[in-house]
């Protein structure tokens, strides 16, 4: 369905009110290459590390604020959830066009009948806000707070600005036309284009659905209930852009059975129904959480009511996900992407990051640094920008784990430069994952990290597939016999083999990810390796990884089922 | 790394460019194997008795025995998909 083009670049100007304009540029210009991307007006600060006792900079929302935080004044703090009015300050010129057909109770059923919602939505015409409210960087954490609070709704609003929304009968077309231009990759994981998903599910038959998942349980990627639990309303913002990207008829938040994570996005939906934010229903829904219900398709079949295992692909969740639904699964932090994409347009988003990786990323960092922490650097920034915005290390390290629990383990040279994207990492034999980084300390054993890790691994799959339900807890044993320092010589070349055999063999990516995980651990701790094969371990540490301890799952005899 | 060699099947010049591809749906593969000995040429068994598939073309010759082996699997776990390629 051709739709006028929707990305006009008016100079400077937001908005004119015309039906077919999403957002324009305020730089006024076709977003050229990064290469020749002039310097954004406010320099960037390296990679600030989201830490206690930093109080970050805020809007406070009067008239003027935002000048003046561009100027780098601070003023008071925002309100907090209990502020009686919304919006304060410096909106009150707003002009609102609210329809009244829209909002309230009871309107479900008119999107439940399938109809794309028309009448108009509301927009403000407030003046452009100079490009320096929109730095490079932070993006996302740009409204963190330092004391762990949530950011709340009108505090969110002060520092980012609201969604500008085009006409309704445009802003599918223009959301799509947005996330396409923007290149943006998912930040799940796979690093899939969010685009190329979006195309499937426009492609399918039936009411479409956006599944925005914060229920992915790595265990060393603290990020996503960092956003879930801090910066809700990025999320759920980005979740109404690409609802609306693939015209779905409802969202639904997956989080995991944390009363924390469910009280706060409660209180968010709430704040944002009372402000009458979300034209597309959202509903937040429980479900099992653990290592392979996180998966896409594992996940839209819990949400259809079965069990939280992967499903075959074809289909694919994008054709035939939740109750047969197309269904866009998105990991929460693409999503919080999405939400800042729609605000400050293509040309902002794509001058952080590299052209076939582009915008910002969310790394976790644990191991030999002051404290696990979560921050955020551009795309394609080196490791090594992430251990110091974590505070540097705090003693000497071999190698570190970039990628998560389906990582890679790198040695300490190369892992330190290298750069955080999917081609970035994949160039050196890494992965980028879901932006995990453990610094693994000298002191402590990688041969012993990585059996803890493929021990809890092989007893996170569903057990649905030979490779994983074989296949792992045999990796598992050889590897935990290697670090007891009870490997016989062929045990290794077993180890080796299983890795192959597994590889590819699943109904999801989980066992690839483990056999890349134990393949790069044998290649990178090769000395380990030899000394463990003699018998004994170079080790004094212990438990740097934070995995719980679990014996080797048992082997499962062919044929048999648990 | 990989330890499957794969087959491929050049269609004689002339022949119309369908390629059969097998596919083993890993979720309803049980181990049983039984694909494994009707078509020994494009099956091989992991060390655990479940069915790795040499490379995904099927030759012409073979397409009998694989679609045998496809009705006989006791949990209907292969698939055999038929390509149309033109040019």
């Amino acid at each position: 369905m051709a739709r006028s083009p929707v990305h006009h670049r008016d100079s400077g100007r937001r908005h004119s009110g015309r039906a077919d304009q999403w957002h324009a540029d305020p730089a006024g210009e076709v977003w050229p290459p990064p290469a020749a991307q002039p310097a954004l007006s406010r320099p960037a600060p390296a990679g600030p590390a989201y830490q206690p006792g930093r109080a970050p900079e805020r809007f406070s929302g009067e008239p003027g604020s935002r000048a003046r935080h561009s100027a780098g004044i601070t003023g008071p703090e925002s309100p907090g959830p209990s502020a009686p009015d919304w919006p304060t300050g410096g909106w009150t010129t707003a002009e609102w066009l609210v329809d009244p057909r829209l909002g309230g109770p009871g309107r479900e059923e008119e999107w439940l009948a399938g109809e794309w919602p028309t009448g108009e939505w509301r927009y403000d015409r407030r003046p452009s806000a100079a490009p320096a409210s929109a730095p490079a960087m932070p993006r996302l954490l740009a409204a963190a707070r330092a004391d762990g609070q949530p950011v709340w709704l009108s505090e969110h609003l002060s520092v980012h600005g609201r969604v500008p929304h085009p006409r309704s009968d445009a802003v599918g077309a223009a959301a799509a036309k947005l996330i396409t231009d923007s290149g943006l990759r998912g930040r799940g994981g796979a690093g899939f284009p969010v685009a190329a998903k979006m195309r499937a599910v426009l492609a399918a038959d039936g009411p479409p659905l956006l599944v925005a998942n914060g229920a992915a349980r790595d265990l060393l990627a603290e990020k996503d209930t960092f956003l879930l639990t801090r910066l809700p309303h990025l999320v759920l913002d980005g979740a109404q852009v690409a609802g609306a990207a693939i015209r779905a008829h409802h969202i639904v938040v997956a989080v995991a059975d944390r009363p924390d994570v469910r009280s706060i996005m409660q209180e968010a939906l709430v704040e944002r129904q009372r402000a009458r934010l979300d034209p597309i229903p959202v509903r937040v829904e429980i479900v099992a959480a653990g290592y392979v219900a996180g998966e896409s398709s594992a996940l839209a079949q819990q949400l259809s009511g079965g069990p939280a295992r992967p499903t075959s692909d074809p289909p694919h969740t994008a054709a035939h996900g939740v109750n047969g639904r197309p269904t866009l699964v998105q990991n929460v932090e693409t999503l919080a992407h999405v939400g800042l994409l729609a605000r400050h347009g293509v040309g902002w988003f794509r001058a952080a990051g590299t052209p076939d990786d582009p915008g910002s990323l969310l790394v976790t960092v644990l191991g030999a640094v002051p404290g696990p922490v979560v921050l955020e650097v551009p795309v394609g920034a080196p490791v090594q920008r992430a251990l110091l915005g974590a505070g540097g290390l705090t003693e000497p390290i071999g190698a570190v784990l970039v990628g998560g629990g389906a990582g890679r383990w790198l040695p300490a040279r190369t892992g330190l430069a290298a750069p955080l994207s999917h081609a970035g990492l994949a160039a050196v034999g890494g992965v980028l994952g879901v932006g995990a980084v453990v610094a693994l300390p000298d002191r402590a054993c990688g041969v012993v990290e990585t059996a803890r890790l493929v021990r809890y691994l092989a007893g996170q799959s569903s057990g649905q597939c030979g490779a994983c339900l074989n296949g792992l807890p045999a990796i598992a044993a050889a590897l935990s016999a290697l670090a007891d320092g009870k490997a016989e010589p062929a045990t290794m070349a077993r180890l080796l083999r299983w890795c192959g055999m597994v590889t590819g063999r699943g109904a999801c990516r989980h066992p690839d990810g483990t056999a890349g995980l134990v393949a790069s651990a044998v290649r990178v701790f090769a000395e380990d390796v030899r000394r463990h094969v003699d018998g004994w371990c170079g080790g004094s540490l212990r438990g740097v990884l934070p995995v719980p301890d679990v014996p080797a799952p048992g082997r499962v005899r062919v044929g048999q089922r648990p | 790394m990989d330890t499957t060699a794969t087959v491929r099947d050049r269609p004689a010049a002339g022949q119309p460019a369908t390629r059969a591809r097998l596919r083993i749906d890993p979720i309803r593969c049980d181990g049983h194997g039984l694909c494994a000995d009707l078509v020994p040429e494009l099956l091989r068994l992991d060390d655990w008795g479940y069915p790795m598939p040499i490379g995904a073309d099927v030759p012409r010759r073979l397409e009998s025995q694989v679609g045998r082996a496809a009705k006989l699997c006791p949990t209907l776990a292969i698939v055999v998909e038929k390509h149309r390629r033109r040019g």
